[in-house]
């Protein structure tokens, strides 16, 4: 990638940083925090985002965000009040800027009716107040004409001629004090106009006074240029832009172009600063800059270093060089390759992988955990753990990046359902690994639209409840037992369990008389074609229910439940894997092929006894597992591995616990143990395939297929229908 | 990225080619990422039975083609001499089983004919045409349309 | 070596300096706000002064004004980074002690002119 393209994706990845900083500014703004800072910092994040699009020459972006910006320089400098309504309208202008940015990362522009509007409206603010600007057709037009300076303008004053011919220039310069304050330099102007031409420089020291008068701080030097050149005047004064108001020039064009005929070569100039120089250095030694400190040991002349009597010389760097260590701390990051990290990570995975397979061979060799040998693998496991653990720290990342795009979508659903919502943020730092932060926001986003749409109130109802009129919706994470878990909670009215035994009554998905628990009752809105909505609603609707929401997180390893309580409101709760670059798997053989199970899915594993094996059906079969019949799964038959059943009684048994079809008892041939295993993507370059979840390396370097064990109990039900299962192979 | 299709007239082609059940096939060579022997795959449950499962490829999963039974010819029978080509198609890459390489071939593209239509409607699918080189008749395999159509068998 | 500290929040502008100076010969080193600039010119010294007037902590002209007042960085070349619709800013930093000013967004060629203009 050219480095300019590297700095472009650098600047949207900051721009979403920035648009975050923007959002959260403006709720803290609106939550009622007071902090001026927030104004500055708000100012700040689309100040840089208008600067970046700028290099960029992101124009549409620019302008909105010139707009954008004059409006809060007026609320910074106290010109426009911050009230309520206008951080309402703030913040929908962020969205709008925040469109602009994802139009622009596609090499596009936002939509140009929705910036007009917006235009319209910020400008209204800032020009004195929520103007209700009729829509006016010319101001739709060009919303923002005048606004547009950002870009640099390059003055075409009038040229003395059409086409300027060499000609010659006298220009004369005299430096006041001021110029030198500023680190402007003499020296270096009269070489910016050597470079336009052939000069011949004069040293003009008529105010050079007699040394006791001399005054350290004062410039008395002045210099007269003849500059032979093919300029204008405006080129000249281009060199003098920075000091124009601390000297006093003056240009003058000599009549006749012939009269620098016989010049020559121009004088060395160098000779010429040199003069001017040594000029000085006779009068006084001019004092070296450098650093006061208190145990300056120079005279007391210097307790006031005036430098700047000193224009012609480099500033003279007195400080020892930086140490490198000083040097290193400026590094405070590093900026890595993700495609690295994610190497260095697999490899660490194989790494763990051989370790659990030598440790497996040693053990099968005879050595003793108490050997020499069994100590050093010990030690071998816990370092290689260690370095996964650290090198799986580097990818991870706060789930900020995710809860901040939400408050965005809440003010949407609220606006689309009339609702009035408040979202409370928690634990937004804590940290997951990258694989996972990826793939959470479409589940998020599902539980949101779902607790605002179905689990809160309309105020009225609120009202009529003895509820605040606004609903609270609360989103958080945290760690918990080696996994995160993402919360999704309402103040609403909870779940209608009636109702909801009602609609899987009606829909065949339990059996009208079926005795369950509220928490059963509550779960039931994750099955199969449920959906709460009598009619399919804009929001929550989209033909996604909570199944699906439900099989993209047990696609991630995850789970996901609810709880509630009627009048009180709704918690969503889901638990993900830290990473999905890793897994806990039981390794199992079945005809033939190795495969892995996860470990979160099994409960138990268990050698059957014949006797609690009962045959149902022609083929399919029930394991007596304490008081229970539980399903069984012949994994090999599902899959089409083989057509043969294995007896339950002659293999192993896994006990899964299948989201989708309940308890479900899993028949393999053999176990070899657990092991953890390195998650390889099947889609990478092929594609999914039903029942199988992903595939690993093992340490024999064959390929090993991870059991999808809902799909794979899903699956083995098609097969001879059974009763109330309509709505799985709907799903399909 | 790698995809051989377009090339300008005049400008020398070279293909990989190599037996599939009985016939001689090739492939651009710009497409080949590298010939390697068979080695057996973990078979995929619910796919195509051309689809003989997946390898380990330096740490990733490759999948493997019987190319002869995608063509609707008989079932290759592996065996220690069978070849496994892999090559780019898009971003991703699959390993075709064929029997031997043959040849690497350096043509003019004037000397690719355009498929005549016969029965077959695999081979219409996925020849892109015919080289002959002396008596030998050689179909250039559009590798491209090999997979796609894979998506919607399973899904 | 010619060591240029360039000090701005944003990081796209921090990398597009680097990327317009690090070809021609600078040593680039970046801070993030003025505190920050501080802290680097104090452990790495500079040549010359690129810096931002919109940052958090302490803004370029308090920045500017700071770096003034140490004696070693009296006559080190400091250029803000100004919009050209806004000249009072340019104005303030010259005040405080700014040598020039570099117009966003620059063209590089326009920047090692600028910065050319006030470094020997």
């Amino acid at each position: 990638m050219d480095e300019l393209e590297e700095i472009k994706v650098t600047f949207f990845q900051e721009c979403d940083e920035l648009l975050g900083d923007l959002e959260s500014g403006l709720l803290s703004i609106d939550a009622g925090d007071t902090e001026p800072e927030l104004v500055n910092a708000i100012f700040r994040a689309v100040h840089s985002v208008k600067g970046g699009a700028g290099a960029f020459g992101l124009e549409a972006l620019v302008r909105f965000a010139h707009v954008f910006e004059t409006l809060l320089d007026n609320v910074r400098g106290g010109k426009t009040l911050l009230e309520s309504d206008l951080v309402k309208v703030l913040l929908r202008a962020a969205d709008v800027l925040a469109d602009h940015v994802a139009a622009a990362k596609l090499g596009g522009e936002g939509d140009a009716a929705a910036t007009a509007a917006m235009v319209e409206e910020l400008e209204a603010w800032t020009s004195g107040g929520p103007g209700l600007a009729p829509p006016s057709l010319q101001a739709d037009v060009q919303p923002n004409e005048d606004g547009i300076v950002f870009k640099p303008v390059t003055l075409s004053l009038p040229e003395f001629e059409d086409v300027p011919k060499e000609q010659v220039w006298t220009i004369t310069f005299q430096p006041m004090d001021a110029l030198y304050a500023r680190a402007n330099e003499a020296g270096l102007l009269i070489r910016e106009i050597e470079r336009l031409g052939e000069v011949e420089v004069e040293l003009l020291d008529d105010a050079l006074p007699v040394f006791d008068s001399l005054e350290p701080e004062t410039a008395y030097f002045a210099w007269k240029v003849r500059l032979k050149a093919d300029v204008t005047e405006e080129k000249i004064r281009e060199v003098f832009e920075f000091v124009e108001d601390h000297c006093s020039t003056t240009i003058a064009r000599e009549a006749p172009p012939t009269a620098l005929v016989e010049t020559g070569p121009g004088p060395d100039i160098a000779a010429i600063l040199a003069a001017a120089q040594a000029a000085f250095t006779e009068a006084e030694p001019p004092p070296r800059p450098q650093r006061i400190e208190a145990s300056d040991t120079e005279p007391v002349l210097h307790a006031e270093p005036a430098t700047s009597v000193v224009p012609l010389a480099q500033p003279a760097t007195v400080r020892a060089s930086p140490a490198p260590a000083a040097e290193k701390a400026n590094q405070a990051t590093i900026r890595v390759d993700p495609e690295r990290i994610d190497t260095l990570i697999d490899l660490v995975g194989e790494l763990v992988i051989n370790q659990a397979m030598l440790a497996q061979r040693v053990a099968g060799h005879g050595f003793a955990a108490s050997s020499d040998v069994g100590r050093g693998l010990d030690e071998l496991e816990q370092l290689t753990r260690d370095i996964q653990d650290s090198v799986m720290a580097i990818r991870a990342q706060p789930v900020k990046s995710v809860f901040q795009r939400m408050p965005r979508l809440v003010r949407e659903i609220a606006g689309l359902t009339g609702k009035q919502v408040r979202l409370v943020t928690d634990g937004e730092n804590t940290e997951v690994d990258k694989t996972v932060i990826e793939r959470i926001s479409e589940p998020i986003t599902h539980m949101l639209r779902n607790a605002i749409d179905h689990g809160l109130e309309s105020a009225e109802d609120r009202a009529a409840a003895g509820k605040p009129p606004e609903g609270t919706v609360r989103l958080a994470a945290l760690h918990r037992g080696g996994r995160i878990v993402i919360e999704v909670g309402d103040d609403g009215r909870g779940i209608n369990r009636p109702r909801v035994r009602q609609i899987a009554i009606d829909r065949g998905l339990i059996a009208a008389d079926a005795q369950l628990t509220d928490e059963e009752v509550d779960n039931l809105i994750f099955l199969p074609g449920f959906s709460t909505a009598s009619q399919v609603s804009d929001i929550s609707g989209r033909g996604v229910g909570m199944d699906v929401v439900r099989k993209s997180v047990q696609g991630l390893g995850g789970r996901i439940s609810i709880s509630s309580r009627p009048g009180l409101g709704s918690t969503f709760t889901l638990s993900l894997p830290l990473t999905l670059a890793v897994l806990d798997g039981m390794v199992i053989d079945v005809a033939g092929q190795t495969l892995v199970v996860p470990l979160t899915a099994i409960v138990e594993s268990l050698r059957p006894a014949a006797s609690e094996v009962k045959k149902l059906g022609v083929q399919g079969g029930v394991l007596a597992v304490r008081d229970a019949y539980v399903p069984l799964v012949d994994i090999g038959r599902v899959l089409g591995f083989q057509t043969a059943e294995i007896n339950p009684a002659e293999g192993v048994v896994l006990l899964v616990d299948s989201e989708v079809g309940g308890r479900a008892a899993l028949v393999a041939d053999s176990i070899h143990g657990q092991r953890q295993v390195v998650i390889k993507s099947l889609e990478s370059n092929y594609q999914q395939v039903p029942g199988i979840a992903a595939a690993t390396i093992l340490g024999d370097g064959r390929v090993a297929l991870i059991l999808d064990v809902d799909a794979l109990v899903a699956m083995s039900k098609r097969e001879p229908p059974r009763m109330h299962e309509p709505s799985i192979q709907a799903a399909e | 990225m790698n995809q051989p299709a377009i090339t300008v007239a005049n400008e020398r082609r070279e293909l990989t080619s190599f037996w599939a059940g009985d016939q001689e096939y090739c492939v651009d060579i710009m497409s080949v990422r590298e010939i390697r022997g068979w080695s057996a795959a973990t078979p995929l449950p619910q796919s195509p039975s051309y689809m003989r499962g997946v390898i380990n490829l330096r740490g990733a999963v490759l999948p493997i083609m019987d190319l002869a039974e995608r063509l609707d010819l008989p079932p290759t029978e592996p065996s220690e001499r069978s070849v496994i080509i892999v090559v780019q198609v898009g971003e991703r890459l699959v390993g075709l089983l064929v029997d031997a390489v043959s040849d690497i071939l350096s043509i003019n593209p004037e000397q690719i004919q355009p498929t005549p239509d016969v029965g077959c409607d695999q081979a219409k699918a996925f020849v892109r045409g015919l080289i002959t080189i002396d008596d030998r008749m050689v179909s250039e395999i559009a590798v491209e349309r090999l997979l796609p159509e894979l998506e919607s068998l399973a899904a | 070596m010619i060591k240029v500290l360039t000090v701005d929040d944003s990081r796209t502008m921090r990398d597009m300096l680097r990327l317009a100076l690090a070809g021609e010969g600078f040593t680039v080193t970046q801070a993030v706000d003025g505190e920050h600039g501080l802290e680097v010119l104090n452990e790495s010294g500079a040549d010359v002064i690129i810096t931002d007037i919109n940052m958090p902590k302490l803004d370029g002209f308090g920045f500017i004004e700071r770096v003034r007042e140490d004696a070693a960085y009296r006559a080190t070349p400091i250029l803000v980074l100004t919009t050209e619709s806004d000249p009072a800013k340019k104005v303030r930093a010259r005040e405080a002690g700014a040598t020039g000013w570099i117009v966003k967004p620059f063209h590089p060629e326009k920047l090692l002119d600028v910065i050319r203009k006030v470094a020997a």
